[in-house]
């Protein structure tokens, strides 16, 4: 790799590192070289929101012990208590004490409700709005962005995902560009040479395909290690790139304030690096965070996984409310489904639960302080204004000022359109 | 969300009889839910008409279709299978002679309104708002629970108080201050008795006073009473309303009266690197901001820049640029400013000094700035100001409390 790009000359290895770049990591180091500029909201009405945080909460979160508590209900509560929030008359889970203080800001969705009961096909409705079904690949919410809308800040790729695990959704029918650019690790930014674990090979290959064409020798030098190369070439791509937007990734920068206030955990920092990408405008950060399929011993996971949780929420709003950015960033939380509200059996856990669970949404021009529907006393079904997968996404889309009758095409014809057919909650904006 | 003139629905019939058999039959829903058997004949902009199996045909606006309609007709548009095609980008085909080019008819520029001057002689509270409360807000309210489901208000339209009212319906404003012609709700209650889409839907139309009630209420520039200002103020941001909110950007878009930008001033305006976009698609604002390039921006930059989009400037945001106290008098100019980040700059107090003036600015961002407590004495008499960011900055706590006192309303991040 070193050694091809040093038998080029200065312009031509500039040119390969950043035609390289921009193929592999969806980046365009000039701005300005990239595609004919898309209009940053393409729809009719202003956005309310320019930026989106998606924290995604892997594996199913258990409504009733996070964001929807029912302590007037012990049999489905168990040990769990509710606590005031900073909005009256709104209350959450023990389990969040920094994120209650934050509720004054946010709208709680307590009926959320699908039909996907199985992990996979839960997320992937979740993530692009549509049943898995028969051959197609949806893009996620994230991708359509990027489709849809222009990039306000062209040095950075539109679409990030923090954590993303074995999470492999992607641009699906879209070019692949619009894809998220996959951090695996917050705290190595884009140093982290393991980055191409995160990429199966179909996806590595293909964007490795792209490179090939802009630079024909580049696989017939150096088959053999295309994942070496893929690092190497991404540590030389990031060196080239704008010091003032490389910034972005390099959460060494924080002050150790910031490091404590978000925390020291793989959550905790994604949040931050998701904050320091927003605030270089990227438009779509997705953080995940896994630990939720709690079969078992459900009370000590979720109060386990909400350390990392609240702590991480809590402080980026927080964060983002002092910084005067949480007016235009719209952070959402949420989960491909909820848990049983019966607590099962000896172990104590809780199975999947999709027919009613919450989401959680703040910033971005969503009205603070606010609950909108409701699960039934006993966190099963949706007692009022129930909210579909493709709503909730609408809902977003909505508050980015994209046009969600606008309909695209797969390549094999058929149409589609940004959240499905969901219909936008407009009760939740301000 | 213009109704469609006569001459054009008799121009999709024309049309219709020519494509028949193109779309098949299929059912179409509005967002009451009502079904009708029809299929598409033809689609225009905004509107679409259908025809039944009975060949009667339809002209309506797409967007009282349920979404997944609206969808259908965007595919059966994009295919381009439908006579007439969506509106091509010519704006005036053959002016003056008979329209026979389907696919450009061109419906008439709606007469401008009436402008709003003089005392006001209807007055909301008191005339119009018990029209509505006895014949529209039974389906235009709150969302209420009954049987056990929601029930949302038509059209997302409410026209239970006069904030509901301005703020519009799922797809925009309902009423256009001192524009009469351009209001839809004064075009739906003015329908013909057997027109599908009069409002109210059911039950006896709106008398001709009631209707002239309400033409008079909106030509008088649709205040919130007949003490409130006129037009130019009257539905702008009161930081001391409370409730909802009428959609207080656009109120300001009505007030301002400006008309979106020829592109090449949007270039012109862009040329060293300027992030300069329009608040959404044809929108009249613009918002500007340094993206990457913020540290090679300085007052003169700003200087190029402004002079050209003075009227149409409403967010502007300098965060990490290099400008100083001197650039803000250009930017104090601009009218329709309601959004500053000045976040990590070196702008202080006399900086700040020049922003007296912006009577519509909502959101001021001076995080890490030199702003002391002397600047906030400046803020104090911005009372349009709604979020104000001083993190990082060199005010104090009690500067802080005298700015709060002055500005109760504002939420104050210090
Ligand atoms: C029986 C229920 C009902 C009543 C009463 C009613 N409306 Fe409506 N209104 C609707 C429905 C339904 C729609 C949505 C149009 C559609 O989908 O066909 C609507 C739509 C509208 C719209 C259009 C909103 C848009 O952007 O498309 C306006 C304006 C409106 N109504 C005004 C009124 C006024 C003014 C009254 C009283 C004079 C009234 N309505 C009474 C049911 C009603």
């Amino acid at each position: 790799m070193k050694d091809y790009l040093k038998r080029l000359d200065g312009q031509s290895r500039r040119n390969f590192i950043a035609n390289t770049a921009k193929a592999c990591l969806g980046v365009s180091i000039l701005p300005g070289i990239g595609d004919k500029a898309l209009a940053i909201t393409p729809g009719k009405r202003p956005a309310t929101a320019r930026h989106v945080i998606y924290l995604y909460m892997g594996g199913g979160m258990s409504h009733v012990d996070t964001l929807d508590p029912k302590p007037e209900n012990p049999a489905v509560q168990g040990p769990v208590k509710a606590i005031r929030t900073s909005a009256d008359g709104i209350q959450l889970s023990e389990f969040l004490p920094k994120t209650a203080k934050q509720m004054h800001n946010a709208t709680v969705i307590r009926s959320v409700s699908t039909n996907q009961g199985a992990h996979e096909q839960a997320g992937y409705l979740m993530h692009t709005s549509y049943v898995k079904r028969g051959t197609i690949v949806h893009p996620t919410l994230g991708s359509w962005v990027s489709k849809m809308s222009g990039k306000i800040n062209n040095t950075l790729p539109e679409n990030v995902r923090v954590n993303g695990g074995s999470n492999i959704l992607g641009a699906g029918f879209l070019e692949s560009k619009h894809g998220p650019l996959p951090i695996g690790n917050p705290s190595a930014g884009l140093q982290n040479s393991k980055m191409a674990e995160h990429l199966t090979n179909d996806r590595f290959g293909r964007r490795l395909l792209m490179a090939e064409n802009l630079n024909d020798n580049f696989l017939d030098s150096y088959p053999q290690r295309k994942v070496r190369a893929y690092s190497d070439l991404y540590k030389e791509a990031t060196k080239l790139m704008k010091s003032e937007d490389l910034k972005a990734f390099d959460l060494e920068r924080e002050p150790n304030s910031s490091h404590q206030l978000y925390g020291q955990h793989r959550f905790g920092q994604g949040c931050l690096l998701a904050r320091r990408l927003i605030e270089h405008k990227v438009r779509y950060v997705e953080v995940s965070m896994g630990g939720w399929d709690t079969h078992d011993d459900n009370f000590q996971r979720v109060a386990d996984n909400c350390i990392q949780l609240d702590q991480g929420l809590g402080g980026l709003l927080y964060d983002l409310e002092r910084r005067g950015l949480l007016k235009e960033t719209l952070v959402v939380l949420t989960s491909e489904f909820g848990r049983t509200p019966d607590i099962v059996g000896a172990r104590q856990g809780r199975n999947h639960w999709p027919k009613a669970f919450s989401a959680f949404m703040a910033g971005g021009g969503i009205k603070g302080g606010t609950v909108y529907g409701n699960s039934d006393a006993d966190g099963k079904e949706v007692a009022e204004k129930m909210v579909k997968v493709p709503d909730l996404n609408a809902t977003i889309a909505y508050a980015l000022g994209l046009p969600l009758t606008k309909v695209m095409y797969s390549p094999s014809g058929r149409p589609f359109t940004v959240a499905h057919k969901g219909e936008p909650v407009l009760d939740v904006l301000a | 969300m213009k109704r469609v003139p006569l001459a054009w629905v008799a121009l999709v019939l024309a049309i219709a009889t020519s494509v028949q058999g193109v779309e098949p039959f299929r059912d179409f829903r509005n967002k009451q839910g009502q079904v009708i058997n029809a299929r598409l004949i033809g689609v225009k902009g905004d509107q679409v008409a259908i025809q039944t199996r009975e060949g009667k045909t339809f002209v309506i606006s797409k967007f009282i279709l349920s979404l997944a309609d609206q969808i259908y007709i965007s595919e059966a548009a994009a295919r381009g299978d439908l006579m007439p095609k969506p509106t091509t980008p010519n704006p005036n085909p053959n002016p003056g002679t008979p329209n026979t080019t389907p696919g450009t008819p061109n419906p008439p520029t709606p007469p401008v309104g009436p402008v709003a001057t003089g005392p006001a002689t209807v007055d909301f509270t008191k005339d119009v708002l018990p029209i509505f409360k006895t014949s529209c807000t039974e389906c235009h309210k709150a969302p209420f629970v009954k049987n056990n489901r929601t029930i949302k208000p038509k059209a997302g339209l409410r026209l239970d108080s006069f904030e509901a009212t301005m703020k519009g319906s799922t797809d925009g404003q309902v009423v256009k201050p001192g524009k009469p012609d351009d209001s839809v709700l004064l075009e739906l209650i003015s329908l013909e008795p057997d027109d599908s889409d009069i409002m109210p839907p059911k039950g006896d139309p709106l008398t001709a006073e009631q209707i002239e009630t309400i033409r008079k209420w909106i030509a008088e520039g649709a205040r919130s009473s007949i003490d409130a200002a006129a037009p130019t103020g009257p539905v702008g941001p009161n930081p001391n309303a409370s409730g909802p909110k009428a959609s207080p950007l656009d109120a300001l878009v009505n007030k301002a009266n400006v008309r979106p930008l020829a592109p090449g001033v949007l270039a012109t305006a862009s040329k060293n690197g300027a992030m300069v976009n329009p608040l959404a698609h044809n929108h009249p604002f613009l918002r500007i901001e340094f993206v990457s390039i913020a540290s090679s921006i300085t007052d003169s930059e700003m200087g190029r820049i402004i002079p050209l989009v003075r009227s149409h400037l409403t967010q502007l945001d300098l965060s990490k640029t290099k400008v100083t106290d001197k650039a803000l008098v250009n930017v104090g100019k601009c009218r329709n400013l309601t959004h500053l980040d000045l976040r990590q700059t070196q702008i202080g107090d006399d900086g700040l000094s020049a922003l007296r003036n912006l009577e519509n600015l909502w959101y001021i961002n001076l995080l890490n700035t030199k702003v002391t407590n002397r600047g906030l004495s400046t803020l104090k008499e911005i009372k349009s100001l709604k979020e104000i960011y001083l993190w990082q900055s060199d005010v104090t706590a009690s500067g802080v409390k005298e700015l709060r006192e002055a500005l109760p309303n504002a939420k104050i991040i210090f």
